[in-house]
């Protein structure tokens, strides 16, 4: 008993859950972000003189570049975390840029215990802004319905101002779903209708009915239906 | 005296920089960048980052830019240098002066700011691939 339990132990002790970077599963390449990052690149390259790009240089630089994002964002995520907050502010982003800038190096470097809205890399950054030409890009790009953010969505009773549908329902939760609800007008009436209506979503989607039909039992019985298969009659009754 | 007068420059300048920090961050608002925003909340998505204020996104996006502004104009100058470069073979020397964007230079100047990327060797993106070293040997 004792050698497996001690592997066991050591294999725990091998990797570490702790770390700066811990190594992300190799998700696909989309191509989407991809092309976007390629089409504001060549932009960028454009504005600086060049006239033409070797399809791996652009590649490798537009590859750069989400990756820049992905360290910036992860480094604000991370010192907001440290700092014990969900969403990352202007001073925690300021902080990424001023690590993710320390290797090419800018001015007030020397300094770090100055105060973070008076830094060297931001101060660059707005000079920046303020000398470049602006180049937008060039067409508009459809949002993808699903990234919408959840704070956007999650407004509280208290926050938009209506009551609670019922009295032990807390008014700082965040609001139900209207389409469960019915209109704002119409309110809640008894239990019963809020029933009648979800399973009338349920009968009518027909989609998401696996997990709506173990909550709520349909009231009446269904006519038999047929089935035909292979030729030969087949009664089946649903219930 | 001298400390009070001290301390109250001190907080005007900072009154002065928070309104220049406000400013710049309102006139990012209407500034177009050229990373567009859907493209940076993706990655940023992606990272864990997660702040519903707008400016932050543009920001990041403009932060974006002027890195790789930095890094297109340091290969464009490694570019310039090459191609001003003597080549004592004059038939050998490349015709058109077009800046292209090379790998080779992309390196170069990526690696100054500490992304070790390196060509391999037997990747041919374009026919003169495999004739350049040759060529510049003699």
């Amino acid at each position: 008993m004792a050698p497996p339990q001690r592997r066991r132990h050591k294999e725990q002790r091998r990797f570490p859950p702790t770390g700066p970077h811990p190594p992300s599963p190799p998700s696909p390449p989309s191509a989407f972000p991809a092309a976007l990052s390629n089409m504001a690149v060549a932009q960028i390259c454009l504005s600086t003189g060049y006239t033409a790009a070797e399809p791996s240089a652009l590649g490798a630089l537009s590859d750069v570049a989400g990756r820049y994002i992905l360290a910036l964002g992860r480094s604000a995520a991370h010192i907001a975390a440290a700092n014990g907050r969900t969403d990352a502010n202007i001073l925690d982003l300021v902080r990424a840029i001023e690590d993710l800038s320390a290797a090419h190096g800018f001015a007030g470097a020397a300094d770090p215990t100055g105060p973070p809205l008076r830094s060297g890399a931001l101060s660059g950054l707005m000079a920046f802004v303020q000398s470049v030409d602006e180049v937008p890009f060039p067409r508009p790009i459809r949002r993808d319905g699903n990234q919408e953010t959840p704070g956007n969505q999650w407004t509280s009773f208290a926050a938009a101002g209506r009551e609670p549908p019922f009295r032990h329902v807390p008014r700082w939760l965040p609001r139900f779903p209207e389409e469960q609800l019915g209109e704002e007008g119409k309110g809640i009436g008894t239990r019963e209708d809020v029933e009648k209506e979800r399973m009338a979503m349920v009968v009518t989607d027909g989609v998401g009915g696996g997990e709506g039909k173990k909550i709520v039992e349909l009231p009446a019985e269904r006519g038999r239906v047929r089935f035909r298969l292979n030729g030969k009659q087949k009664r089946r009754r649903r219930d | 005296m001298n400390s009070s007068s001290s301390s109250s420059m001190g907080g005007e300048g900072r009154h002065d920089d928070d309104s220049g920090l406000t400013e710049f961050l309102s006139s990012l608002m209407d500034y177009t960048p050229t990373i567009p925003d859907e493209l940076v909340e993706h990655y940023l998505g992606k990272s864990g980052f997660h702040c519903p204020d707008l400016r932050l996104t543009r920001l990041v996006s403009v932060a974006t830019q002027k890195f790789m502004l930095e890094v297109a104009n340091d290969a464009l100058q490694h570019c310039k240098a090459r191609q001003a470069a003597p080549v004592k073979d004059k038939s050998k020397q490349p015709k058109d002066k077009r800046l292209v964007l090379a790998m080779e230079d992309l390196s170069k100047s990526l690696q100054e700011y500490g992304v070790n990327l390196k060509h391999q060797e037997y990747f041919a993106d374009n026919p003169s691939t495999g004739m350049d070293p040759t060529s510049r040997e003699e």
